[in-house]
């Protein structure tokens, strides 16, 4: 299955990578005149072009940059000529920390949330978490980025409201520069992942194997855990992998709010300063990286559902 | 058959000592269950009474709706909704009703177990068969998982699964109907009941199968001694597999007693119209099957007199005024030698021979 899937994978990548360089051509602007600033006078605008190959037709500039691209080579950025696959590595570390650390902390509280929401259904604790949620999936990551700062670095002095500091200088300055940014995007994670979990529950409740879990004469939470649980996690996983992109595009929000030095930080300087090249790379890393999640997405199924196995293996 | 659970735990009768010398493993009395929904309330079971022998089946009879599978779960304590519940039932001399759950958890599959209609639904689609089957084991006994495993390959075995170490390993998507349903009845014997319920259990098999399956629930109440409830809306199903009779209507039990000698003289006329609603070989092809004209009562709108009275063809006007109660012939009328005495209906003009 892997094998026929990740073959699906790729025309996914090519066409991300063809539509992305069609649009960076296609805006308005001279690539050229970018790179040399305001006012520089046509020769030099001519030379840029010629050097950086800017004057070859669109399909030539493609090809040259996918063959490259295949050898793992992404270019230079057109305004620091460093290697952009340097640039990527750099920033990379940042927003995957903070994407997985708002992923698995929603997770992790999510779960025991929608149990606690399903125990005492209707009751208090199921309407405060309702409001909870509510809350967390209405806002925008820029509000709660802006509300967690104003608590917890302004008013309260706990933790940076600004700035990156790499794992590899200080854990615990790592984790305090992450903690932030991290929750503001987990907020709407966390919110949203309940409510589907919490949902499915109520569903999966209703099956008759729920009864014959209760017949043998399990107790409530065992039945909820061993035997409910696992088949209420169906639209949550999908939901999971789904969101991975959505929390790349919350990236470039939040890093821009905390200063990080993530990918999405990247992006939208490379936007500013037209760096194609930059852009680009960044663009089709992201694919990339959803493809594979969504491909993981699609083996945890499996592994959870034998029904999934066995149509897989028949066909 | 060897396995460590063919032997019965407790041998209590032979399937042909006479009915009566058995012992009552459950006694069911003026069970009540009322749902209640906003002002609505409906009373599913009003004043069922029964008793299950070790060793015999009891069959409960109805229409779809008429209180079976309320009664079943009411008796586990595995009713949902908000309902209330009166009456008594004593397992093996301990009250079940009215139990709180923490306590009732214990009783199910150790005392009381059940298996339900749909065993694609009753199992978990996600775990193994033989998990499935060692949990249940292992609540009931402080043992190894292996042990556990073993345990329900050899109940696997004593349900007739052929090949029970593979079977066991299998997930319920992967089996036949008739295997799920025999998987259902393995995890059900787990605890060694002793009375086991069986919520139509061959409603969802084909015939071949259906018949598998009451041949193997006759041979394991009789090898485990078990009381078994057996509730079917099959007339011929009840006929050929249980010892004793209930037919509900509408939340009641209508006619009561002996297999045998209730279907040699049915006095219901309800009980009647259920069994003629049975197909024959022996009928005309392309004639038109027999059924029950109406439908169940709303029982939400309590009437008086008797509840079959709108679809009774022989209704007078004392049925629609008055509710007849459960009785039996008066003594010293006529009975004949053969007559089973604890035959009962709920009848005012009950059906005479031949009618």
């Amino acid at each position: 299955m892997l094998q026929r899937r990740s073959l699906q994978a790729l025309p996914v990548i090519v066409g991300v990578s063809v539509l992305t360089f069609l649009l960076l051509n296609l805006l308005p602007g001279s690539i050229a005149l970018a790179i040399a600033g305001p006012g520089a006078d046509p020769q030099t605008i001519k030379a840029i072009e010629v050097q950086d190959g800017l004057s070859k037709p669109l399909w030539d500039r493609y090809w040259q940059w996918l063959w490259h691209a295949m050898q793992g080579n992404l270019g230079r950025s057109l305004t620091s000529s460093e290697s952009v696959t340097s640039l990527v590595a750099h920033a990379l570390p940042v927003t995957l920390e903070v994407i997985i650390i708002a992923q698995v902390v929603a997770l992790v509280l999510a779960v025991p949330a929608a149990l606690a929401a399903l125990a005492d259904r209707s009751g208090r604790t199921d309407r405060l978490l309702g409001a909870v949620a509510f809350a967390g999936v209405s806002a925008p990551h820029f509000l709660w980025g802006i509300i967690l700062i104003l608590v917890f670095s302004v008013h309260f002095h706990l933790l940076p409201a600004t700035g990156w500091v790499p794992l590899t200088h200080s854990v615990g300055s790592n984790l305090k520069s992450a903690v932030l940014p991290a929750t503001t995007l987990g907020i709407g994670e966390f919110s949203f992942y309940m409510r589907i979990l919490r949902g499915d529950l109520i569903d999966q409740l209703r099956e008759e194997y729920v009864t014959t879990a209760r017949a043998k004469g399990l107790s409530g939470s065992r039945v909820l855990v061993g035997h409910v649980l696992r088949n209420s996690l169906f639209s949550l996983i999908t939901v999971v992998g789904v969101n991975f992109g959505k929390l790349i595009s919350g990236a470039v929000i939040v890093e821009t709010l905390f200063a990080l030095p993530g990918l999405g930080n990247l992006l939208v300087t490379s936007i500013y300063q037209r760096d194609v090249n930059v852009v680009q790379g960044v663009v089709v890393l992201t694919a990339v990286a959803f493809v594979i999640i969504n491909l993981a997405v699609d083996l945890l199924y499996s592994t959870i559902d034998p029904r999934v196995r066995y149509a897989v293996a028949n066909g | 058959m060897t396995s460590s659970v063919g032997q019965p735990a407790t041998v209590e009768s032979s399937p042909l000592a006479p009915i009566g010398t058995a012992e009552r493993v459950l006694e069911v009395d003026d069970l009540r269950v009322t749902f209640t929904a906003g002002r609505t309330r409906t009373p599913a079971v009003t004043g069922v009474s029964f008793g299950v022998e070790a060793g015999r089946t009891l069959g409960i009879v109805g229409e779809s709706g008429s209180g079976k599978s309320v009664t079943a779960r009411a008796l586990m304590g595995l009713l949902s909704g908000r309902f209330e519940v009166s009456g008594s039932a004593r397992l093996r001399g301990r009250e079940l009703i009215g139990l709180p759950e923490r306590e009732m958890r214990r009783h199910r599959s150790r005392d009381i177990a059940m298996v339900f209609q749909d065993p694609m639904r009753a199992l978990n689609p996600t775990m193994r068969v033989g998990t499935q089957i060692a949990e249940a084991v292992r609540l009931h006994r402080q043992t190894t998982r292996q042990e556990a495993w073993k345990e329900a390959v050899s109940l696997l075995a004593a349900v007739r699964v052929s090949d029970p170490e593979q079977r066991a390993r299998a997930y319920p998507h992967q089996m036949s109907g008739g295997m799920r349903q025999r998987a259902m009845i393995a995890m059900a014997l787990s605890g060694r009941p002793a009375v086991l319920i069986a919520d139509e259990p061959t409603t969802a098999l084909d015939v071949t199968t259906q018949a598998q399956i009451l041949a193997l629930l006759d041979d394991l109440k009789s090898r485990f001694g078990m009381g078994v409830i057996l509730i079917t809306h099959d007339m011929s199903v009840a006929a050929h597999h249980t010892d004793r009779l209930a037919v509900m209507y509408a939340g009641r039990i209508v006619e009561t007693g002996r297999s045998a000698a209730l279907f040699k003289r049915i006095r219901m006329p309800y009980s009647d119209a259920l069994l003629k609603a049975i197909p024959t070989l022996d009928q005309e092809s392309h004639s038109p099957l027999a059924s029950i004209e109406g439908s169940p009562p709303d029982l939400t709108q309590p009437r008086p007199g008797c509840s079959f009275a709108p679809r009774c063809r022989f209704v007078q006007e004392r049925c629609r005024a008055e509710a007849p109660s459960l009785a039996g012939e008066p003594a010293g009328d006529g009975v004949s030698p053969d007559a089973d005495p604890g035959h009962q209906w709920a009848c005012w003009f009950p059906l005479e021979d031949g009618s």
